[in-house]
């Protein structure tokens, strides 16, 4: 590795540490899946098993207290479901089109004034 | 003048490198698990296509990132679909990166293999935003950036090794000039003996 090899490596890295806070700006609160037709959204910890109808194929997700994962994918990659549950954050099938998005676990919140 | 093998030993190397990158793409898929963010794999599939930019220039070496994502498209039936377009868009844009840096020629090998798994996994995140309608999964991208700096060292590192080792000579199919065959050490882009 020469000195430019680690001015490129310095460079990603300092883009990234500069991307971070977007990436930590995640969701608001509650649950929200996404897909071709449409999006639902609910409250933190409802427990649940959602059946979304993706572009390729059925995603399975469950939802609870733990928060949420797909349990099941059409997709031949699967990574979705090798994500495994998400308390914050988001999984992404992405060859379906669907979206789980996680805005925290905190189920003492009921709404929200703004 | 151009020496009448050369064209053989450009299409033997081009067939070669598609080969040994298919079966490092397929080997990945299937038995190396993701890293830490998902979809983000150590990329040994970019260990031929690295040598391909250094040996082959960009036509060659865009054969080879074209033959690869067709063939392991065709063995994981995703070639049409929209992992296929995935995979497609992240192995163009590491081929794209690397020809780009390598032109510069002030990095070696390790630098070409950050870039490239760098913009990998940039294009197939934003691939994967388009194909989402939604912005969720570039929300990873920091992360898998910051990644993609380890494991473009360490495919980078690779293909320096192999390219080191092995009986490897720059051809350029196609291209008319009086020094059709060049060493590797000649190459800025080349591996030296920092190595």
């Amino acid at each position: 590795m020469n000195r430019w090899d680690a001015a490129l490596a310095t460079l990603l890295l300092v883009t990234a540490a500069a991307a971070w806070p977007l990436s930590a700006s995640a969701a608001d609160e509650g649950v929200r899946i996404s897909g071709p037709r449409g999006e639902t959204r609910f409250a933190s910890g409802v427990s649940g098993e959602w059946r979304i109808e993706g572009r390729i194929g059925v995603v399975v997700v469950r939802t609870g207290p733990e928060g949420a994962r797909v349990v099941d994918s059409g997709c031949p990659d699967r990574s979705c479901v090798r994500t495994g549950i998400v308390k914050r954050g988001t999984v992404t099938c992405a060859p379906n089109g669907v979206v789980v998005r996680v805005g925290g676990m905190r189920g003492d919140i009921d709404a929200v004034n703004r | 003048m151009r020496s009448t093998g050369e064209p053989a030993r450009a299409v033997t190397l081009v067939a070669a490198l598609v080969a040994a990158a298919a079966v490092l793409g397929l080997a990945e898929a299937v038995l190396l698990p993701d890293l830490v963010v998902p979809g983000v794999r150590l990329g040994l599939a970019n260990v031929p296509l690295l040598i391909a930019v250094v040996a082959l220039r960009a036509r060659g070496s865009l054969t080879v990132a074209l033959g690869k994502t067709i063939v392991v498209g065709l063995a994981t039936g995703v070639l049409l679909g929209p992992a296929g377009l995935m995979s497609a868009a992240g192995c163009l844009a590491a081929w794209a990166a690397a020809v780009t840096l390598a032109s510069a020629r002030r990095l070696t090998l390790v630098g070409l293999g950050i870039g490239a798994a760098s913009a990998h996994v940039a294009a197939q995140y934003a691939a994967a935003s388009i194909l989402a309608g939604s912005t969720a999964p570039l929300r990873v991208l920091p992360l898998a950036l910051a990644l993609s700096v380890a494991t473009g060292s360490v495919t980078g590192l690779c293909a320096a090794l192999l390219a080191n080792r092995a009986p490897l000579r720059l051809v350029d199919p196609g291209e008319e000039g009086e020094r059709p065959c060049r060493t590797f050490s000649e190459g800025a882009a080349a591996p030296g003996p920092s190595f």
